[in-house]
């Protein structure tokens, strides 16, 4: 019998499938929450560490770090608020109108991410490891999500002699 | 102007506002930013809600009475995260029909609950009772009646009766007139009603007991009910678990019965054995115990 797991990104559904599992999409893995909670918190914060550096210097850098914290939070509070503006505004044109907001949301904090990321990699400091790291992990999640499409996609019938 | 009061009282930490930012969040966040956003909140609420974050404080140190005042500080935080966690779960599991896994613990007395014909499920604030009253009316096809204190913001409490109703729940609130009649031909008619039974409120008939050494007072109406109505008590308890996953604990029913002793001693004997049942749970899932009132 295969054991069966449940991921949302497409990669780790595509290397479990690989490895002879069956694998569900779902919202309900720990691990992926955390973790994805963890890395967009890092990225954003390295990016906005990245934009104020060579403004912090001496004491003021420790107040900064905690205050670059919250600043992080509540930047992805009013991101997401902004965001579901554009997204009514494309359900009132008529687009996205069966695709859930919050995978709408999904698209928009994917994207604002990697923008993030390339401005780390472009970076001349250690955080350059961070962006490329995250783009990595897009370009293949997106590969493996092509591949999860192909092979999830019907295939046509073929004549036999 | 008159109505400034009562307009600011929905921004407090249990009015309506924040409960509609929470729906609007589960709608909208995606899954994998929630434990950054519960985080952050919960700093928020912990930060500003000081009688919450008191009362916990000073429940925690009766369940940790040797430990440092520090300490149940980040235990005090860690019950919030938790209750942040769970009444999250339960907009998810309202609005988006998101499902949780759950493990039954006591699975020979929940189905003695759900035969039978007359009961009271006995719960404290402790882990998401809403979504476990949800869960067991769907599993069990039964009609549960819900009795809980009224929030203080009036579009609050319709606000939770609307997310209840919509899942075959019914909800009483503890301060109406006529309630205990109500719920006593409710029992007589087969249904299942489940009270909290951690804390006393005001105006309310209540009998001491001791628990973690200290004096407390627990209400004496789920036992004046069980008497009148010859229904059994339940304690069942709904904590969770991990992400999305819940535990449900049914205890062995008690039973309270007037035959061999006087209608008080039999109330206060079935109110030392709820006592009795509650505290090794509190001891264990303090951080899920959202007393967020003063109970000792």
């Amino acid at each position: 019998m295969k054991s069966k797991a449940s991921f949302y990104f497409s990669l780790p559904r595509l290397i479990c499938r690989l490895f002879g599992c069956a694998s569900d999409r779902s919202e309900d893995n720990s691990f992926e929450a955390h973790a994805g909670s963890v890395i967009i918190f890092t990225i954003t914060y390295l990016f906005l560490f990245d934009l104020v550096r060579s403004q912090l210097v001496g004491w003021k850098i420790f107040p900064a770090l905690v205050v670059g914290a919250l600043a992080v939070f509540l930047f992805w509070v009013v991101v997401l608020y902004l965001n579901s503006f554009l997204i009514r505004a494309l359900h009132l044109v008529g687009f996205f109108g069966e695709t859930p907001d919050r995978h709408l949301h999904d698209v928009f904090t994917g994207t604002l991410i990697t923008l993030f990321s390339i401005q780390l990699s472009i970076s001349n400091s250690w955080m350059w490891w961070v962006g490329v790291l995250w783009l990595v992990f897009a370009i293949l999640n997106l590969i493996a999500a092509a591949v999860l499409r192909l092979l999830d996609s019907p295939r046509p019938n073929t004549a036999t002699g | 102007m008159s109505n400034a009061p009562s307009q600011l009282r929905h921004f407090a930490a249990g009015g309506v506002f924040w409960r509609q930012c929470l729906d609007w969040g589960v709608i909208n966040v995606p899954f994998y930013l929630q434990p950054m956003m519960i985080f952050f909140w919960t700093l928020i609420f912990f930060f500003f809600s000081a009688d919450a974050r008191r009362a916990a404080l000073r429940n925690l140190a009766m369940v940790w009475p040797k430990s440092s005042p520090l300490a149940n500080y980040f235990r005090a935080f860690r019950t919030f995260y938790n209750f942040a966690w769970t009444m999250t779960d339960t907009a998810a599991y309202k609005l988006l029909k998101m499902p949780f896994s759950y493990e039954l613990i006591g699975e020979e007395f929940l189905n003695e609950l759900a035969t039978a014909q007359r009961a009271i499920i006995l719960t404290a604030h402790m882990g998401s009772y809403d979504l476990g009253a949800a869960a067991f009316a769907a599993k069990f096809r039964r009609a549960i009646r819900v009795v809980r204190a009224p929030e203080r913001d009036e579009l609050s409490t319709q606000h939770v009766d609307l997310s209840l109703e919509a899942t075959a729940v019914k909800v009483e609130y503890s301060g109406d007139a006529f309630v205990s009649f109500d719920l006593l031909n409710a029992l007589r008619n087969g249904e299942i009603i489940s009270i909290q039974g951690d804390r006393a409120v005001e105006n309310v008939a209540a009998t001491p007991v001791c628990m973690f050494g200290k004096g407390i007072s627990f209400p004496s109406g789920p036992f004046n009910l069980s008497l009148a109505a010859e229904a059994p008590i339940f304690p069942l308890f709904i904590v969770r678990a991990g992400f999305r996953k819940y535990k449900i604990i049914v205890r062995a029913p008690i039973i309270c019965t007037s035959e061999s002793q006087s209608r008080k001693e039999a109330v206060a004997c079935a109110v030392k054995s709820w006592s009795e049942t509650l505290e090794p749970l509190i001891q264990t899932y303090w951080h899920q115990w959202y007393a967020f009132a003063p109970i000792f």
